[in-house]
């Protein structure tokens, strides 16, 4: 089942290829939901979370042609997202260099966890999240998250399977130890 | 199961297999101390998963009507200004202007001429267009498993260390031939490359 996915999915990004914008679109509504849900719990912010999932579709559109399809195209647009962040990040830091955040743990303690929006909860659990080193965070958020395996995450992130699992296992342990319920 | 391999299996949770999920049952039927250990964790796994960012069908159709006029302005054809009066009037002024300053470039001056400056661009934007150039790539070559372990050491920790590892200092191992392709590739993938950056200068003395 998973195999015939793959293989629509490789006749879309043809489709796409030879400039039909329909296909494309398909691919876009197939992960815009998750690119979204990965910049905004690298940023923690909505209308940074925006900006790098349409920049991450407009250099994946301008780009698609170079996409020999030796990935999947998830794989593929989820590196383009991670590093579009990556970018977002570098930027966000040179020019506020004050906006680091200082404190070591989150405390949801005096909070009634359930009387908060879905919105509120989403801030909060970004803000937890954003305590983590960038790469961390990122295995984290596309293991517990988007359920990806370890050998995927390493082909998103070109790092070794290995390194994937200790920063997955580094930072659940670093959350635990972060979050105060 | 000690208590020492349950605090193992809880730094885990919720990721368990059949056994430990057994191994911890077992132990929790007993163990007072960590029964609160695990109520604790669980809370913030149950927290951790409360994460959800869904959006609605109008958001994402504005989104994508967004996109498109974004892929339309970058794409949009010169005959379709020309079409409009005032872009027409704007085009045989600037066309005046481009003809005046043919005439003066080649009219013979006393003074030495200088060299013709690129527009310069921001080191920055360089090495955005070089991230997206190595992610966008599947080619696992050595050069761009290298150009990849660069961007990854620019980041450290939460620390970005902008300065650390100079991209020279990474350049200086591309072979001649490799900096040839690059350079092309890089063309080829964003015209906008500032040709007087450290980057492309070292490139196009490499490539010859």
């Amino acid at each position: 089942m998973e195999k015939s996915n793959h293989i629509d999915e490789q006749t879309i990004v043809k489709k796409a290829q030879e400039g039909d914008k329909n296909a494309f679109n398909q691919l876009m509504e197939k992960y815009q939901q998750k690119i979204y849900q990965l910049a905004y719990a690298m940023t923690g912010n909505e209308e940074d979370a925006y900006d790098i999932t349409q920049n991450s579709f407009l250099k994946a559109y301008n780009a698609l042609n170079s996409f020999k399809m030796e990935s999947s195209f998830y794989t593929w647009i989820y590196r383009i997202a991670y590093n579009t962040s990556i970018n977002h990040n570098r930027r966000r830091k040179i020019f506020s260099p004050f906006s680091e955040v200082t404190e070591r743990t989150f405390s949801f303690e005096n909070e009634v966890i359930d009387s908060l929006t879905q919105e509120q909860i989403n801030k909060k659990i970004a803000q937890a999240l954003n305590r983590l080193p960038l790469k961390s965070r990122t295995v984290f958020i596309l293991h517990f998250y988007e359920n990806q395996s370890f050998a995927e995450i390493s082909k998103i992130m070109n790092r070794n399977i290995n390194t994937i699992k200790s920063l997955y296992s580094y930072s659940l342990k670093k959350l635990k130890k972060i979050i105060r319920v | 199961m000690r208590c020492s391999g349950i605090s193992k299996l809880l730094d885990k949770y919720p990721f368990l297999d059949i056994q430990e999920k057994t191994d911890l049952e077992i132990h929790l039927r007993d163990c007072k101390d960590c029964q609160v250990k695990y109520a604790q964790i669980k809370r913030k796994v149950d927290l951790l998963n409360k994460y959800q960012v869904t959006k609605n069908q109008d958001f994402w159709s504005a989104f994508n009507q967004e996109f498109w006029e974004k892929i339309r302005e970058q794409r949009a054809p010169l005959h379709q200004w020309r079409l409009r009066p005032i872009f027409q009037s704007l085009t045989m002024l600037l066309l005046a202007g481009l003809i005046i300053l043919t005439i003066d470039y080649f009219r013979p001056s006393q003074e030495p001429q200088e060299s013709i400056l690129y527009y310069s661009y921001d080191d920055s934007e360089i090495e955005e267009s070089f991230i997206d150039y190595v992610a966008m790539n599947e080619d696992n070559s050595p050069l761009l498993m290298l150009f990849r372990e660069y961007l990854d050491d620019l980041i450290i920790g939460e620390q970005i260390i902008e300065e650390a590892i100079p991209l020279e200092t990474e350049l200086y191992l591309i072979g001649d031939q490799d900096a040839k392709i690059l350079l092309n590739r890089l063309k080829e993938y964003e015209t906008s490359i500032a040709k007087d950056s450290p980057i492309y200068k070292y490139l196009y003395s490499k490539s010859g």
